[in-house]
């Protein structure tokens, strides 16, 4: 346990310093994130109760699209240079080279919800930090880095990875989609917990799930 | 120590690239495979480190069974491919850090600096590795390789971009392996560049391994013959 610790912390490291230099997830995901914010609001005329209703969707949606930029981007480097074979023979369990990539991805989208919440409050005139949305938003998070990032490792091989990814990827976050924005509209609207639990609910174990079997199956993905 | 590869076949899709593949390598051995673009010895050596899955075939280690995709055999492999597996963005210090983490060996600063200076990398150690010439990629992924003490150190194309001191430096770094009892399997398209360090030719042709050519300390020109008949007759008919 102590080994699988170690080679999982030593592979965020290692995403994470190559992240740092490269920013080649990040830029793709704040340039799109920021542009999307700007457009939104200039498309849309929104009075002061609608603004509180549609804030999750909208940021849901920025989040959901930037992320998927980045998540294309997260395999670059092994897939450049051939790492990822270099992985699989050093590291005895593979399922530590999904976790890893998976929480390295997490944390990418959380920095993401760090620079979008203030730029969305600022042009909407609208206070976001909730902590009911935040969590949310960060369940959200884990759910969507946790199905991105096994799918991302399965695309990352083909040549249609950009095109291929959000098609597989979108249809399977539907439930995590649903969730967010539910329980994000009934903390935005000032709704009673009972009216949106079952979505936070959701979130938790559509993250639980998906982590679970992306755990399971990352072994297979990789050596068939 | 002793593997037997016996029975390896592999296809993509329709197309069969190795057909029922027998090789045996023991301690101290290494065996260069030789074959025409396309006649599959790099799918070989990807079935054999454990990376890609054959149809059919077993490994045996010392007698005894084992998967070729089970973790523990790749762990005693070390695969140096076309490829570099570096990352491009860490310096080959870092890189070297990183890998001997993963193999939980944990070398010192000293440690890996030694290592860098032995493939005479000492004073690039920490730049970018996407600053470094093909041929300086080519001594630190060696380096990377031999990282974990590998028993079976297996090389496709091990000299390509190495000038004439970095091919020196791999005849050197194969004969400590060797003398340590380690394996080597490489391929080449020079067989008279790894006549130095090895102890045998085997030609993969279609698919189909032929008998192992032992060089028992003969020159090239004693060996050819006997991995090229054909060629040789018709050259001598001509």
């Amino acid at each position: 346990m102590k080994n699988w610790l170690s080679t999982l912390k030593t592979l965020i490291w290692k995403d994470l310093l190559q992240e740092w230099r490269s920013k080649d997830m990040l830029t793709a995901m704040l340039a799109f994130a920021i542009l999307s914010i700007f457009i939104f609001n200039y498309a849309m005329e929104l009075d002061p109760r609608q603004r509180a209703e549609l804030a999750p969707g909208i940021l849901w949606v920025v989040i959901t699209f930037s992320g998927t930029l980045g998540l294309n981007r997260s395999f670059v480097a092994e897939q450049e240079q051939g790492s990822f074979d270099a992985l699989v023979m050093a590291v005895p369990g593979l399922g530590s080279i999904w976790l890893a990539k998976q929480i390295s991805n997490f944390l990418m989208m959380l920095v993401l919800i760090v620079i979008v919440l203030p730029i969305y409050s600022l042009l909407y005139n609208q206070n976001l930090f909730v902590p009911g949305l935040i969590l949310t938003l960060i369940l959200g998070a884990w759910s969507f880095s946790a199905a991105g990032t096994l799918l991302a490792s399965m695309t990352a091989q083909t040549r249609m990875r950009d095109l291929l990814l959000p098609v597989l990827l979108f249809p399977i976050l539907m439930p995590v989609n649903m969730a967010v924005v539910k329980a994000g509209t009934g903390i935005m609207s000032g709704a009673a917990l009972a009216s949106y639990q079952v979505w936070l609910t959701i979130l938790l174990v559509y993250g639980i799930i998906m982590t679970t079997i992306s755990l399971m199956v990352f072994d297979y993905v990789i050596l068939e | 120590m002793q593997i037997k590869l016996q029975g390896i076949s592999k296809a993509y899709g329709r197309l069969s690239v190795l057909k029922n593949c027998d090789l045996a390598l023991e301690s101290g051995q290494l065996l260069c495979l030789l074959g025409s673009n396309g006649a599959g010895k790099t799918t070989l050596l990807r079935v054999v480190s454990g990376l890609l899955s054959a149809e059919q075939g077993k490994l045996l280690v010392d007698g005894a069974e084992w998967s070729l995709k089970s973790p523990e055999w790749r762990r005693k492999c070390a695969l140096v491919a076309h490829k570099t597996f570096l990352y491009q963005n860490l310096s080959g210090l870092e890189n070297l850090r990183f890998f001997s983490r993963l193999y939980q060996h944990d070398l010192t600063e000293k440690e890996l600096r030694d290592r860098l200076a032995e493939a005479g990398l000492a004073r690039a150690g920490d730049k970018q590795v996407r600053a470094y010439s093909r041929g300086m990629q080519q001594r630190l992924t060696i380096a990377r390789a031999l990282l974990s003490d590998p028993d079976v150190l297996i090389l496709d194309e091990p000299f390509t971009g190495l000038d004439k001191d970095g091919s020196a430096m791999l005849v050197r770094v194969l004969a400590e392996l060797k003398g340590r009892g380690g394996m080597v399997l490489m391929t080449s398209h020079d067989p008279q560049a790894a006549l130095a360090v090895t102890d045998g030719f085997v030609r993969l042709s279609r698919g189909v391994l032929d008998e192992v050519v032992w060089t028992r300390g003969r020159t090239w020109s004693e060996i050819e013959p006997n991995l090229y008949p054909q060629s040789t007759l018709e050259g001598q008919a001509a």
